[in-house]
């Protein structure tokens, strides 16, 4: 069994909903609840990280040439997320470099690649974002769906 | 069911400690001792002590704050010690500072303890709707109580004497090196919205602060006790108190985080023109957009000092709570969206 995903998805749920009852103490059941909603989310952001991180590369690289920036070779050594983590960490160093000097300069070409960065930056954040756990409402949710799941 | 005692090796070391330091108590028991979940800045422990003093049973109700090997601030115990002692007087519904130890030696790491509050549960950061129908109420108080704080003078103060008190006009600066460093040691990987952020309140920096007062530095919902029918009963985890801007408390506890996307109201709780009016009444400040705005914006830059601090922890191995996980995942996640949605409109071409 392979689906990674789903398999995170169900042990996160399984922990929120019923290990963490069973747990002495506040410290404990805390922990466990918090633990659970961590592996959901991160089911959730497993499948489409690579996919998140190729895109900003494509994106940074296209601003950084508009800078005049030599980007050099930007392919990736594979498609693991450490190499593909690795390119996009250089291409960010270097964006912040690029944005440190542009914005000494106030010419119209300057501002225009500074918004485009900004904006990069926004739609960027916006696809990083995960779902909001719901912490008070986590276990009822949780069985709310697993009663689904089982009609 | 819990057991009342979680830590019996602890719970002995605790009732020596309190022996030695209540002079006249004898028969030292602790009858609960129970951690709490979060505090990631400390271990928080619940402590029942029972002991006979002058041929009367006495019960208290502590809270025990001990340094953990890694926390999600860097702060000295004797600075959240010494800010709660500075309340002392100020009519603040804060618990009273008992017994400072910064050494080890007791129970094996540095600690202190103070009074435990036990009116009132604390409210959680991100469900604000569990506070109706006392929300515009517990709001009134909030900034009514962040006003008060920095009416206190810190000149004198405890505080003051364990950390320094900057010029009027360096307090923005002081407080943007301070999580700049933090931001720059601990980042895992470059930080493009961050830094971009620093250098844009760099550019436009604030005013003077127009008087120096005590900073609570986490004053937000989740860091605060209330009853349930509307009353604040208590102003919790001081651990980033310091002498600064007034308008730091204020625009940390209106940082979009802490406002469950409700920027209608101030920090999601009541209306702007309400908080504003309570602040300025008990703080005796004048409120200015233009200096509050360089602050809110810090407000998020600070969170993500934090937020990077934390994930540093949590990624070497010094602090394995799932909580500074999240800080340095979820959090982290949301305040790039809240800086770059903010700085993008300002940068349009």
């Amino acid at each position: 069994m392979s689906d990674i995903a789903m398999i995170l998805d169900r042990l996160g749920k399984k922990l929120s909903i019923d290990v963490s009852p069973h747990l002495e103490g506040h410290y404990a059941g805390g922990h466990v609840i918090m633990a659970g909603l961590l592996t959901m989310m991160a089911s959730e952001q497993f499948d489409g990280l690579v996919d998140r991180l190729l895109a900003d590369i494509g994106d940074m690289r296209t601003l950084l040439i508009d800078g005049g920036v030599d980007v050099g070779d930007t392919r990736t050594r594979s498609f693991k997320v450490s190499a593909v983590q690795e390119v996009h960490n250089r291409l960010s160093a270097e964006l912040i470099t690029l944005q440190e000097r542009i914005e000494l300069l106030d010419d119209p070409a300057s501002r225009a690649l500074n918004a485009r960065i900004w904006r990069y930056f926004s739609e960027g954040a916006e696809a990083r974002m995960p779902t909001m756990p719901d912490f008070a409402d986590a276990r009822a949710e949780v069985l709310a769906e697993l009663e689904q799941a089982g009609e | 069911m819990s057991k009342a005692v979680e830590d019996k090796a602890l719970a002995r070391q605790i009732e020596a400690y309190l022996s030695g330091q209540i002079a006249d108590a004898s028969g030292m028991r602790v009858t609960l001792l129970r951690r709490l979940h979060g505090g990631a800045s400390r271990q928080t422990y619940m402590v029942d002590a029972e002991y006979t003093e002058a041929g009367r049973k006495v019960t208290r109700a502590l809270i025990l704050r001990r340094d953990p090997p890694d926390s999600l601030i860097d702060t000295e115990r004797r600075v959240e010690f010494a800010a709660i002692q500075s309340m002392e007087g100020a009519g603040l519904p804060v618990p009273k500072a008992l017994f400072l130890e910064e050494g080890s030696e007791a129970l094996g790491a540095p600690f202190f303890v103070m009074e435990r509050i036990e009116t009132g549960v604390p409210a959680q950061p991100f469900r604000l709707e569990a506070l109706d129908p006392h929300r515009e109420s517990l709001g009134r108080q909030i900034f009514r109580h962040i006003g008060a704080i920095a009416a206190v003078d810190p000149a004198g103060s405890p505080l003051s004497e364990v950390i320094d008190t900057p010029a009027l006009d360096a307090c923005w600066q002081r407080e943007l090196n301070y999580w700049e460093r933090e931001i720059d040691t601990h980042a895992r990987k470059p930080e493009p919205i961050t830094k971009a952020a620093i250098r844009h309140l760099r550019r436009n920096p604030p005013p003077p602060a127009q008087r120096l007062s005590i900073v609570h530095g986490d004053f937000r919902v989740g860091n605060f006790l209330h009853n349930e029918a509307g009353r604040l009963t208590g102003i919790l985890d001081w651990e980033m108190a310091h002498i600064g801007d007034p308008y730091e408390d204020f625009a940390w506890m209106t940082d979009p985080l802490w406002s469950g996307g409700d920027l209608a109201r101030a920090g999601g709780l009541v209306a702007w023109p309400e908080a504003i009016g309570e602040w300025e009444l008990t703080s005796g400040c004048k409120f200015d957009f233009g200096a509050f705005e360089w602050w809110s914006i810090f407000a998020s830059v600070k969170a993500m000092g934090i937020w990077i601090s934390s994930a540093r922890a949590f990624a070497d191995g010094a602090n394995d709570d799932p909580i500074l996980a999240w800080s340095g995942w979820f959090t982290h996640a949301a305040h790039e969206r809240i800086l770059s949605a903010r700085l993008s409109s300002k940068y349009k071409a």
